[in-house]
């Protein structure tokens, strides 16, 4: 029981990833089956990391204080770090209701909207943002719609914004919200949203006193899912974003490419890091602090 | 509260075919069947999460068939407690209070303390659901049922969870805090012993009908059916063919001896067609074993296999002489002095005014 329950203090991910009741391996089983995983981890990400890191003080705390005292590259951090917070805003608003009717639905309509949710994920992330520049360039379908409707009377710009390059994350990040989300909602008894209704609350206050309060680990690890990718995101906003929505990831591999500047990149990176540890400890303390969220399953 | 031909089908299955049921205000009635016999679905259709498929539910003189469980007003306690895990004890208590926007104010605060008093879980009124043992957690759920007065409270196998131990002591809880407010009780098990303990009157269901509503005691001794007499209690069924009956006996041959059954006084225009395959069922304690030379033509015999100890008395299993497929048992006070042997022969003779006679098993 105290195993259990100190597992379930481990935060959002592992509440969904953990199956319930995890037999223990002996230690030394644990760790050779963990040792493939431990090994690449170590040489394909620590290795190259600390390298990053190193290589980012290799003018000493040059690049550090040039990325804060130019005004460009701090905008560009608040514009990575809103930009994001948009998307996993829009992503949690959007998927949450696909994933609750996910767990409602049978039979044919619960297929379809699986597949929705499923194909655009196992499709190429430079499939569907080009797939966004088709429906939204000067002559593309949604411009020309828009004028043989006589809607408006010339082309418009649709194209490399911000406002596009937070709608077009949102659409390929959106399976990383619901996913969590259905598969907590997925564990609850119907039998809290029968009690609540059984004890006086309608549709409305069973959702928001229960059923969402009971959901939040998922939506949590969601939120995070989806944050942490939507900061490095390059794609998306390489191809449908413009000169005037430059993000990090854009800047870094702009830096790296063109300028040749390691190790300002490399402090980009580090700072980008820091940034996406920094939220994902504080979304783990908000939880850890929300008493009760560990018994829900 | 009233049921009147409520039914429910699912597709072209029943679930409960037309059902009546009566319950009094402070009544506690049981509702037993075996898994699939459709007591819990009509548990669901009495708190509303699913309509009938026909029929009318009344609580006193309001037709709730079609309202929304919210607006019921109907309690229940279900099987898995269904406490608010991210809700303290106090909290989960004041539920039903804060959604009749009641919650606030020194009335309600009184009214949990009550509650909490009622079911002895002061102490623990700011612990999460998962602190509590099973035990625990059920009196909780008890008392946020209690809180808002519900006229009628539904209980759907709320001892399921727990342990031997734990559940006799939850029986008598649960019936001392009944008694002690006067609640209206309708409590779904599948254990008949809870039932009989705990109940008013049962209502035994059986592929979704009621087939037989009484008092404990009345569907002990009074089975309508093979089926509650099977299911109320353990039974013997002996196959026998009628033969003979007079006013007051029918007579039952079974091999070569003759056993007299009682008829019913209820139906004396019932009469068993002359030669019909029937039961006669005996309950372990109406069957008594004599000594083999006592074996007469009113007695059965046979040949004890096994001798079950269980307390105050003991269980004799008996082979019958001639029916190699047929063992009866018979339960022997275990205060009695000369306990027969393993293997040894004996007779058997059924107390014959406890005899009931039901129509031989069809073969499905």
């Amino acid at each position: 029981m105290n195993i259990v329950a100190s597992h379930r203090r481990q935060g959002p991910l592992a509440a969904i990833i953990r199956p319930r009741h995890a037999s223990r391996y002996a230690p030394l089983t644990s760790w050779l089956l963990a040792f493939p995983l431990v090994a690449t981890f170590a040489t394909g990400f620590l290795y190259p990391l600390s390298k990053l890191v190193a290589l980012s003080f290799a003018n000493g705390a040059e690049s550090y204080v040039r990325l804060l005292e130019d005004f460009l590259y701090v905008r560009v951090m608040t514009t990575t770090v809103a930009t994001a917070a948009a998307v996993t805003v829009f992503c949690i608003l959007l998927g949450y209701p696909v994933a609750f009717a996910m767990t409602r639905l049978r039979g044919k309509a619960a297929l379809i909207t699986a597949a929705c949710v499923f194909i655009p994920l196992w499709t190429s992330v430079l499939i569907r943002s080009y797939a966004w520049i088709v429906l939204l360039q000067r002559n593309g379908l949604v411009n020309d719609f828009l004028q043989s409707a006589g809607l408006s009377d010339q082309p418009l710009k649709l194209l490399y914004t911000l406002g596009t390059v937070v709608m077009g994350m949102t659409h390929i990040l959106l399976p990383f919200a619901i996913l969590p989300i259905y598969a907590t909602l997925r564990t609850l008894p119907p039998d809290f949203a029968r009690a609540a209704a059984n004890l006086g609350a309608g549709p409305f206050r069973t959702f928001f006193s229960i059923t969402l309060p009971l959901s939040l680990p998922g939506l949590f690890a969601g939120a995070i899912l989806c944050f942490v990718l939507a900061l490095g995101f390059y794609i998306t906003p390489a191809l449908i974003g413009g000169p005037g929505s430059m993000l990090m990831a854009t800047l870094i591999g702009q830096q790296t490419t063109v300028l040749l500047d390691w190790p300002f990149a490399a402090a980009l990176s580090t700072v980008l890091l820091a940034v996406a540890l920094l939220i994902v400890f504080l979304f783990r303390r908000a939880l850890s602090l929300s008493k009760g969220f560990h018994s829900v399953h | 509260m009233t049921l009147r031909h409520v039914e429910k089908t699912y597709g072209t299955v029943w679930a409960v075919r037309q059902t009546d049921l009566e319950v009094g205000a402070g009544e506690f009635v049981s509702i037993v069947g075996p898994s699939g016999s459709g007591k819990t679905t009509l548990l669901t259709m009495i708190a509303g999460f699913e309509p009938p498929t026909a029929g009318s539910i009344r609580v006193g003189d309001r037709d709730v068939t079609m309202l929304a469980p919210n607006r019921r007003n109907i309690g229940m306690v279900f099987q898995k407690y269904a406490l608010f895990p991210h809700m303290t004890v106090r909290q989960n208590i004041a539920f039903p209070l804060r959604m009749r926007d009641l919650a606030r104010g020194q009335s309600a605060d009184k009214r949990i303390d009550a509650m909490l008093e009622l079911v002895q879980l002061h102490g623990l009124q700011h612990r999460y659901p998962h602190q509590l043992s099973g035990g625990q957690q059920q009196r909780v759920a008890v008392a946020r049922t209690l809180v808002f007065d519900p006229p009628v409270i539904l209980m759907d196998e709320p001892l399921g969870a727990l342990d031997k131990k734990l559940r006799e002591a939850m029986q008598f809880e649960i019936k001392r805090i009944q008694e002690r407010i006067g609640a209206t009780v309708i409590y779904v098990t599948h254990d008949q012993e809870e039932a009989l303990t705990m109940s008013d009157r049962v209502a035994v269901m059986h592929k979704g009908r009621v087939e037989q509503i009484g008092t404990p005691s009345d569907l002990y001794s009074n089975p309508d059916s093979a089926f509650v007499a099977d299911f109320v209690g353990s039974i013997n069924f002996v196959p026998g063919i009628v033969c003979g009956q007079d006013r007051s006996h029918t007579g039952i041959k079974v091999r070569n001896t003759v056993i007299q059954v009682p008829r019913p006084t209820g139906r004396s225009t019932y009469r068993q067609r002359e030669g019909a395959a029937v039961r006669i069922a005996a309950r372990p304690e109406h069957i008594s074993i004599a000594p083999y030379q006592d074996h007469d033509a009113q007695s059965l015999s046979g040949t004890i296999e096994t001798i079950v100890f269980a307390g105050a008395t003991r269980t004799a299993l008996v082979r019958l002489h001639g029916s190699p497929d047929l063992v009866l048992r018979a339960d022997v006070p275990s205060s009695f002095r000369s306990l027969p042997q393993r293997g040894s022969h004996v007779a058997l003779v059924l107390c014959s005014e406890a005899l009931r006679i039901f129509d031989a098993e069809r073969v499905e």
